[in-house]
Formats: C-alpha cells, sequence, structure tokens
C-alpha cells in the first residue's frame, strides 16, 4: 500500500495511473513527501539519459536538476496526456539539447595511452572496449545520440521521439540510422586498427 | 534494390517500421548480400554494445534539491504577491463556513482600519492568532489589530499605554501579509538540514537551537520582520546585565495585549538578573580543544551546567589564563568567534549552551564566496605576471633565466619548460573558455584533434613548436629500421638518452591541456601540461603553474589593523617568543630525515609561548596549520610588533579587549569545513598506537569524511605530524577513495572476509548489498551473470611484514593485481608458509611490504569461466588500476 501522510492510501493493484495521479494531486498542493515519491523513480533514468546526452556526469546531475525544476514549475500544466515519464524526459530532452547549444563542449584530457595488445578477455581490454562504446557514442551529434538512447534505453517509438522533439517520423528515422551507422563505421575502424597493431 | 537503400531499411527494420513489401525485399536482399548481412547484424548488436544506463552514475539527490529550489521559488512569489491567505491552501468544505465567517469579520476589521488608519488614527499592526496546537487546519485564523501610537510608535490599548517602563517605542511596519503553516515548513525545509540528522533536545532548548526566530514565530503569526523588528528593539533597548548571553526572546501563544505586555516584561526580568555563579574562577591551559571538551572541563571544575551546542561542538579552541572569571571565559569563548550563550532554565540553577547561529552561519557562507572571488582574481594577476614574458620561445626563455632578478627568475623557468604550452594558450583563450575553465572544467587544444573528442580544439599553429621545444628533456628512439617504431621517452633513461631531440621528429603530435583547480578550499591553482603523442604511444608533463589566494588571507595586515594599540604602554614591553613544536615532521614524505627537518609549530604552539612571554589571557580559534619554526619566532621585540609579525606569519588576526588578546584566523570560515574533529583524530590516533597502523576498518571510517576535508594538503600535513597517521594520504589517494566507501557497506564480518584468501562472495551479500556492489560496478560489469560467482578481496599491507609476490608470469592464473595469499612478520615465516602453497618457492620472492591496499572485485565471465581482477592496488603515490 502506498500511503501519502496518512490521509490517501492506495491499493497495491491501483498502483501506477492512479498512484501517480494522487501524488501530482497532493504534489502541487506542495506536498513535499508526495513530490518526494513522485520523483525519486525517475531520477536515475534521468541522470542517466541526461549522462549519454551530455557524456559529463556533473553536466547531467544539473540538467536532471534543472529538468526536476522545470517540471515542478510546469506542473499545473501537466495534462497528463503522456504518462508522467514521458513528459519528464520530454523536457530533460530539450534540457539537454538546449544545454549543449549554449555550453561549450569540454572535457578533461587523459592522457595518451599506449594502448595493449588485444586479447579480448583480458580486463584491460574489456575497459578499452567499454572506453570506445563511450568515446563513440560522444562522438555523435547530440540530437543522434539522444534520439539514440530514448530509443534503445527507453524504448520510446519513432512517434514518442518525433513528438518529444517535434521532428516528423522521417527525421528521427533518418537520425535513428544515422546513429547506428556512425557506431559501426566507427567499431569497424577500431577493429581494423586494432589487427594491424 | 541497392545496398545504400537498404542500408536505411535495416535501421526501420530494427524499429519494426517496415511495409511487408519492404520486409520481403530486404529479406531477398540479405540473403544475396554478404556486406548487408554483416551491416544488419552489426545493427542489430548495437543495443547490447551500448552500457547500460546509469549504473556506474552517481546520481546525488537531484530531486530534493530541485524540489528545494522550487518551493523557495514559490514561497519568493507568494512574498511578492502576498495574495490573500485564501489562496494559500486548497479549502475542504467542512472549512467553508468558518472561513466564510472569518473573512467577514476581517473585511469589517479592514474597513475599521482603512477608515481610522487614513484618518489619522493610531496605526496598527496586524497579529493574527495562532491554531491551537495539533490542529492542522488551513483555514486562516481571525485577525484582529494592536495598534500603535503614531506619536511615539508605542502599543496602545484602548485609552492606556502599555507599561513599557524603559522600552523604546516599537515601531513595527504594517505588513498585511500573513504566514500560513505551510509557508513555515517550507521555510524550514529550505534553510535548515534534512531531519534526522541532528540529536533532539529538550522542548525550548529544540527550538531556541534550530533557529530562535522561527521558533518565536511558531508561536505567533506575526509576519517575518515584524518580529525581528519587536526581538531587536526589546534586545536593544534592555540588553542582558550578563551581556554575552541571550535570553531567548518569549515565545506568546495568544496575541492579546495583555500577554505581549507580559512576555515583554518577562524578558526585562530574566535579562536584568545576574548570574552570580558565574563569578567562579577557573585557569585553564588547552591547546586546539574541542569546544564540547572545554565545556565538560568548565562543568567540572565550577559546577555550572555550561554545554557547546551541536553547532560548534566540534569548533577547536587555544585559550590560556589564569584565575579568571567563568564569567569572563565565557565571554572570550562566545564574542570572539560570533556565537552566543543561551541562558535556560530557573535562577540558580541556570544552564548555559554555546550556539552559533543561522545569520551567523549565512553569514560565513557570504565570506566563502566573497573569498572564492578574490582567490580567482589573484589567480588572474599571478598569471598576468607571465605577460612581459610571452614573445619568448622556450629557448629564449631558459637564456633569459640564467641572468634575471630573483622576481624574474621563477617566471622564466617555468616558460622555459613544460609551462610554455599551458601559459601561452591561457592568453588565447576566448572569455567563454576562460569561463569554463574558472568554472572547473579542464579544456584540451591538439595539434590533430581526435574526431572522437570533439571538446578537443585546435591548437594555434605558431605554438606547436614551442611546445615541442619546451620538451627538451624528451627523446624520440627510432626502432624502425629494426621492425619497431618510433617512441618517445625521458633523456634520463638510458634507452632514450641518444635519441632523437622532438623538433627533429615531424611525426610527434603535441597537445596542451589546461585546468583551474580547487581542491583547497580558498586557493585555486592554474595547472596544465603538454603531451607528446607519436601514433598511440606517448608521454606527458604537466603540474601547477600559478596559485591565487584572496590577498585578505594571504596578508593578514595586523599592523594596519591595530595600530591603535600602538600607544598602549602594555604593548611596548619587550618580548621574546621561542615555541616549542608539539608535533614531529613526519618520517613518510620526503627522502629528508625527520631529524634534519627544520620543526613546524602549530597556532597553539606559538600562542602559548606568547602567553608565557607576555602572561597576558589569550583565546583563539584552532585550525590546523604548521608554520616552520623560523617564522613564528622573534627576539627581544616590543609587544605590539611581535603580535603583529606572528599573527601574519600564522595568518591570525589579533585584537585586544580588556587584557585578553583574542586571535582568529583570517580564513576561518575555510578552514572550519576543511578542519577534522578532534574525536575521530584522537580515536584513529588510540587505535595505531594499539594496532601498529590504522586498521581497514579505519581506513573506511577516515573515508566517510567529506571530500574537503581530504582534498585539504594543509590538513593532511597536520593529520600526518600532529596525530601520527601515515596512512592519510593512502586514503585520499583518488584511486583507493570509492572503493573504501563502498566497503563501508559491508558488516565487519563481512569485511573481515574480504581480507580471507577466499574473499567475500557476490553471495554472502544481502539484497541491498547485491544492488550496491551492482551500481559501485556500474558500466565495469558487462552482465549480471558474471556476478553469481563473483567474490570481493582486500588485501592491505603494513610495511614492517613480509609477502610472497608471486611473479605474474610464473603464475598467470594469480591475476591482473597479484593478491598474495601469504603475509607474515618475517621473511623466513612468509618462505616457509608460500613454500606450503607451492614447494618452488624462490627467497628473491618474498618480498618486504610496503603501506598499499588493493581492493578488488573478481567477476567470472559465464561463457568462458575465467575471473576477471576489476578494482586497484595503490599506495599513496599511485598503483594499478582497472577500473
Amino acid at each position: 500500500m502506498v500511503t501519502l501522510r496518512g490521509w490517501v492510501t492506495v491499493g497495491e493493484d491501483e498502483r501506477g495511473q492512479a498512484a501517480e495521479s494522487t501524488l501530482l494531486r497532493a504534489g502541487r498542493a506542495g506536498d513535499c513527501e508526495a513530490l518526494e515519491q513522485l520523483l525519486a523513480p525517475h531520477k536515475r533514468p534521468l541522470v542517466a539519459l541526461c549522462y549519454g546526452i551530455l557524456g559529463h556526469p556533473d553536466d547531467a546531475e544539473d540538467a536532471a536538476q534543472e529538468t526536476f525544476l522545470r517540471a515542478l514549475r510546469a506542473l499545473p500544466r501537466f495534462r497528463g496526456d503522456a504518462t508522467f515519464r514521458t513528459w519528464l524526459f520530454r523536457i530533460a530532452l530539450h534540457v539537454c539539447l538546449n544545454w549543449k547549444r549554449n555550453h561549450h563542449p569540454t572535457e578533461l584530457l587523459d592522457e595518451t595511452r599506449a594502448r595493449p595488445p588485444r586479447d579480448a578477455d583480458s580486463p584491460e581490454a574489456i575497459v578499452l572496449r567499454q572506453l570506445e562504446v563511450t568515446e563513440a557514442l560522444n562522438a555523435l551529434r547530440p540530437a543522434h545520440r539522444a534520439v539514440l538512447l530514448l530509443k534503445e534505453w527507453e524504448g520510446w517509438s519513432v512517434a514518442e521521439i518525433g513528438a518529444a522533439l517535434r521532428w516528423n517520423e522521417k527525421q528521427v528515422e533518418n537520425a535513428l540510422y544515422r546513429a547506428r551507422r556512425a557506431l559501426v563505421d566507427r567499431w569497424r575502424r577500431e577493429e581494423n586498427q586494432g589487427g594491424e597493431r | 534494390m541497392n545496398c545504400q537503400r537498404i542500408e536505411r531499411l535495416l535501421s526501420k527494420q530494427l524499429d519494426r517500421r517496415l511495409t511487408r513489401g519492404e520486409a520481403q525485399a530486404v529479406a531477398e536482399h540479405l540473403e544475396d548480400c554478404p556486406a548487408c548481412r554483416r551491416l544488419w547484424e552489426e545493427f542489430t548488436s548495437v543495443r547490447a554494445r551500448l552500457p547500460k544506463p546509469g549504473a556506474s552514475l552517481r546520481v546525488s539527490d537531484v530531486d530534493h534539491r530541485a524540489i528545494g529550489q522550487w518551493l523557495a521559488e514559490r514561497e519568493a512569489t507568494a512574498q511578492i504577491r502576498r495574495p490573500g491567505f485564501l489562496a494559500l491552501a486548497p479549502l475542504t468544505p467542512a472549512l467553508r463556513a468558518p472561513l466564510g465567517a472569518a473573512i467577514a469579520a476581517s473585511l469589517v476589521v479592514l474597513l475599521a482600519w482603512w477608515i481610522h488608519g487614513r484618518g489619522g488614527q493610531p496605526s496598527a499592526v496586524r497579529i493574527a492568532q495562532n491554531p491551537p496546537h495539533g490542529q492542522t487546519t488551513t483555514a486562516p485564523p481571525p485577525v484582529r489589530h494592536l495598534p500603535l501610537n503614531p506619536a511615539d510608535g508605542r502599543i496602545v490599548r484602548g485609552e492606556s499605554v502599555l507599561p513599557s517602563g524603559t522600552i523604546r517605542p516599537l515601531r513595527l511596519p504594517r505588513q498585511p501579509h500573513r504566514r500560513s503553516r505551510s509557508e513555515g515548513n517550507e521555510e524550514h525545509r529550505a534553510l535548515t538540514p534534512r531531519p534526522g540528522r541532528q540529536t533532539r533536545v529538550d522542548g525550548n532548548l529544540a527550538r531556541v537551537n534550530a533557529d530562535r526566530m522561527r521558533a518565536a514565530r511558531q508561536g505567533v503569526l506575526l509576519p517575518a520582520n515584524d518580529w525581528e523588528t519587536l526581538e531587536r528593539q526589546v534586545r536593544l533597548t534592555m540588553p542582558v546585565r550578563d551581556d554575552f548571553v541571550q535570553v531567548p526572546f518569549p515565545r506568546l501563544a495568544s496575541t492579546s495585549d495583555r500577554q505581549i505586555a507580559a512576555a515583554v516584561e518577562s524578558y526585562k526580568r530574566e535579562a536584568a538578573i545576574v548570574d552570580s555563579r558565574l563569578s567562579r574562577e577557573v585557569g585553564l591551559h588547552e591547546k586546539g580543544i574541542a569546544l564540547s571538551d572545554l565545556c565538560d572541563e568548565l562543568r567540572s571544575d565550577t559546577g555550572i551546567n555550561v554545554a557547546a551546542g551541536q553547532s560548534v561542538a566540534d569548533e577547536k579552541v587555544t585559550i590560556f589564563c589564569e584565575k579568571h572569571s567563568l564569567r569572563d571565559v565565557m565571554r572570550q569563548l562566545s564574542r570572539p568567534f560570533g556565537y552566543a550563550w543561551l541562558r535556560n532554565g530557573k535562577p540558580g540553577e541556570y544552564r548555559y549552551e554555546l550556539v552559533q547561529d543561522l545569520r551567523s552561519q549565512l553569514l560565513e557562507e557570504e565570506l566563502r564566496n566573497r573569498d572564492r572571488k578574490e582567490a580567482l582574481l589573484a589567480l588572474d594577476r599571478e598569471m598576468e605576471r607571465f605577460r612581459p614574458y610571452l614573445g619568448l620561445s622556450p629557448d629564449e626563455a631558459l637564456a633569459k633565466a640564467k641572468t634575471a632578478s630573483p622576481a624574474e627568475k621563477p617566471l622564466l623557468e617555468k616558460l622555459s619548460g613544460y609551462g610554455w604550452g599551458p601559459i601561452q594558450m591561457y592568453f588565447r583563450l576566448s572569455p567563454r573558455d576562460l569561463a569554463a575553465l574558472r568554472s572547473g572544467q579542464g579544456l584540451s587544444f591538439a595539434q590533430e584533434p581526435r574526431p572522437d573528442r570533439p571538446a578537443e580544439q585546435v591548437l594555434p599553429l605558431e605554438l606547436v613548436r614551442g611546445v615541442l621545444q619546451s620538451g627538451r628533456d624528451i627523446r624520440v628512439r627510432d626502432d624502425r629500421s629494426r621492425g619497431g617504431r618510433l617512441i618517445p621517452g625521458p633523456i634520463t633513461n638510458e634507452k632514450f638518452s641518444d635519441g632523437l631531440p622532438m623538433v627533429a621528429v615531424p611525426e610527434v603530435r603535441v597537445r596542451v591541456r589546461l585546468g583551474i583547480g580547487h581542491s583547497e578550499l580558498g586557493q585555486f591553482t592554474f595547472d596544465g601540461g603538454s603531451a607528446f603523442v607519436i601514433e598511440n604511444a606517448g608521454t606527458s608533463r604537466g603540474r601547477e603553474w600559478a596559485v591565487g589566494m584572496s590577498p585578505t588571507v594571504l596578508n593578514p595586515e595586523n599592523a594596519r589593523a591595530n595600530a591603535r594599540w600602538a600607544g598602549d604602554p602594555a604593548m611596548r614591553a619587550r618580548v621574546a617568543v621561542r615555541p616549542r613544536p608539539s608535533c614531529r615532521p613526519s618520517p613518510v614524505d620526503s627522502a629528508v630525515p625527520a631529524e634534519a627537518k627544520e620543526p613546524r609549530m602549530t597556532s597553539a604552539d606559538v600562542l602559548e609561548a606568547l602567553h608565557r612571554a607576555s602572561g597576558l589571557p589569550i583565546v583563539s580559534d584552532y585550525y590546523t596549520r604548521l608554520v616552520p619554526a623560523s617564522a613564528v619566532s622573534v627576539q627581544n621585540m616590543p609587544l605590539i610588533d611581535a603580535l603583529n609579525r606572528l599573527a601574519d606569519a600564522m595568518r591570525l588576526h589579533w585584537s585586544k579587549e580588556g587584557n585578553w588578546l583574542q586571535f582568529r584566523s583570517v580564513s576561518y570560515y575555510d578552514d572550519r569545513l576543511k578542519e577534522v574533529p578532534n574525536r575521530l583524530l584522537t580515536r584513529w590516533a588510540d587505535s595505531r598506537r594499539q594496532h601498529g597502523s590504522l586498521t581497514l576498518e579505519d581506513l573506511i571510517e577516515v573515508s566517510e569524511l567529506t571530500d574537503v576535508q581530504l582534498n585539504s594538503d594543509t590538513i593532511a600535513e597536520g593529520v600526518r605530524e600532529c596525530f601520527g597517521l601515515e596512512e592519510w594520504d593512502l586514503v585520499r589517494s583518488g584511486n583507493l577513495l570509492p572503493h573504501l566507501r563502498y566497503l563501508a557497506s559491508l558488516t565487519p564480518a563481512q569485511l573481515q572476509m574480504t581480507t580471507s584468501d577466499a574473499g567475500l562472495p557476490f553471495t554472502r551479500l544481502s539484497l541491498q548489498q547485491q544492488q550496491q556492489l551492482i551500481a559501485h560496478l556500474g558500466s565495469h560489469l558487462h552482465s549480471l551473470e558474471e556476478l553469481p560467482g563473483a567474490v570481493v578481496r582486500v588485501e592491505y599491507n603494513q610495511p614492517g611484514g613480509f609477502r610472497w609476490a608471486i611473479p605474474q608470469a610464473a603464475d598467470p592464473g594469480r591475476g591482473f593485481f597479484g593478491l598474495s595469499p601469504v603475509r607474515e612478520r618475517t621473511r623466513e615465516a612468509a618462505l616457509v608458509a608460500a613454500r606450503r602453497i607451492d614447494p618452488k618457492v624462490d627467497v628473491a620472492q618474498i618480498a618486504p611490504t610496503q603501506l598499499e591496499l588493493a581492493v578488488v572485485y573478481v567477476v567470472v565471465d559465464p561463457k568462458s569461466g575465467k575471473a576477471m581482477e576489476l578494482g586497484t592496488r595503490s599506495t599513496a603515490q599511485g598503483g594499478r588500476v582497472n577500473w
């Protein structure tokens, strides 16, 4: 059972939409606990998405906080056409893409590594592979990266992504293709280089 | 259909967006086209190859922060708009009727106020009645007016003026705003720590300690400004006779004129009382003692109940005095530091509690912000000193440095080496890059930026040669004739000593990185380096090139601030100050023997010597900072000059009150956050004495200090030298800190298991701990299937023992970190133990232990069954990492 401040009780089977709308109602009235319960389940995936788009953990946290704040400010206007999570993620998308436009991307220079030979199962190789995936993602255009992550991590449909970005479906399909193609091309290049070493 | 068209359809196919006809065409094409088949397989693998969303992310309380900010915004908006109370809360039907009546009554009263107020009648302040305790209604209470005489501002009751005695007329602002209970709660959330983190104390004190004004406001729904005005004026006109004590202002449960008058009278009575017990005499001789301990000592010496509140309990002070009244000592412990004593209880049994109120804490926050800006400006000024020499190449700077003046020499030396690139780039940064740099972001410039590093910018071409020249102690070895490649390396290594200078090798590519660090509070450092890369091999050099600290911190200018004491005959007495060190140089941090080092003093050592020399009572805050003995010793010098010199050297301000000398750190607002409480340091020092070194549990406990505390070099120095905690740097090493913080989630029994040869199996963790481990491993974990056979292992070695260091070549199965199954006190015992496992062990494989810690997570690949080691094995200086 979900109990809010001792006066709202929601049955186990009514969780989901009903619980969310109850929390939303209480949250709009300024109920802090309800707001915490409303936001907490989305915190980690939201920060993850922001991190995926922005590529920096601190920026991701800032963007997630900004997203929550904007959502809270707009709470009275949330009509419930989409789920709260979808609505939240749409806001996050705009926050992150604007962030990318307004902040010059920077990253720490990690000193050049002499890459070890590739023994596919060695811990070094595993670490390197992970690093390469992250680097490959970071090399995508922010909007393409966002589209890919929403599709692959969040399981959004092309139509949902289009609605969030105000793109038509053709544009979303195109972005997905370009993102996948860029990743594949990059991995191919790296495999070739690895073979030459 | 051609391959180009098919490729796009493959992506659509992944999203199940093909028509039946398109799907058929794609399937047919894939049968005949190996290239597109391969692409299809690669497309389908994208999801699997992507990192898991956020598993390794540190996610702080962004939601709480957003909620707090939103609530604060709401409150601010509410104050600006000053809405009617109807807007403050949704109304239940049950409340509508009484509320309607209340509104009607209010309108009548408002009308009366409008008529009388406009007609020159006594002005009024609105005071709302508090709802009965426990009542949760949000309906507004009825409103009534407390009239003031416009001629003198005194509270008027009927025809008579309140018997205000010596009270100055009250001039309360007329504000039609009221606070709802929920608004009060919002303010509470915004300004005070989250509940559960503070110890509860009894009734009145809890209210007073939390926030005296807020507690008072809970009693009467007066607007905040009205309460502050009321309290301020009453306090001004009726100071407490024990002037270092604050008597809590009465809280009113009702708003009748009679009760307000009674409360003011009650305050007057309390304020007029002098506690005769405070004349008892005490003598103190304490160096860097926690206020909580000092209060305990005063309580046991005098029998009077004095205590340090939570807000100041761990603050440290130095105090030297002989036979001074407790009143005098209490005054000196509060006023110089912005603290206050609260008095509670009955006459004859008063309790005193030392506290720092919210206002004083907010002031510190302001000072920190101001200091941060000044430090940034100071850093910029430091960098500007390089500007006259920017036209020099590294070689020219090196030549000029040989004949330069002492002021120029260090600048030129920095420009002649690896600093040349970062310093030159600093002066070419755009305003946007500069802002990014100041906000803590690093910048990177490369001769040929890598496409996978979108943040990397192009290094201006005119700097490339200079950067290459700055790396004059790197040579390039050419192994191409032997089937090898070009490799850069240090000239000091004999393999590279006959190599080519980098300027002679066109294949070398350079990169320059810049950053502004703020790891030590109150100080910014400009650091940067140059990297030299040939294909995938490279080497880099970097360090800090300039430091910026607020000038007020660097130079306290006591002579100017205390010029008024120059005429005081007592300050002209000549003194000699020769402090004795209470800390010993650490043997860890240099090649110089501890005995050969110049002793260093704490401020407490110096003030102790000053007290001996001058005979004057002294009080000071205490923060860990060591100063060389030569800087804090004076011979036959007038007291005032000695004070100015010593205080400047210790970065303290001094002042005089009566015959007391008061000292305070010029950067106390930063120092407070960095300082580590004595109760922890002494416990760890005791543990170290008992066990010979800090235990693993101690290290974990240390790791739970804040980053500000652990990052501070001055604290680290003091902790090593004054408490002998040589392991401090091991904990604050970046390699180990996150792992130690993870180990804090284990129970003592589990921690014990991690140190065994078998380690702590994943299956022995509780569900919550398993989740914590998964979160900690994050993207380092490929799949959850790697976990069932996983174990956590810890190897903690202290100097003075021996371990079996198994060469990896001899036993590849030992793993990446070479954890040893044998650690003994003597070489012989270690050899015997090792030979029990492997009879062929050679004595050369038994190595002395050093201070190092390995935290290793062994995960098992479900397909190959092969174990993989993640984690680190590190000393304080660095180590092996697979993370």
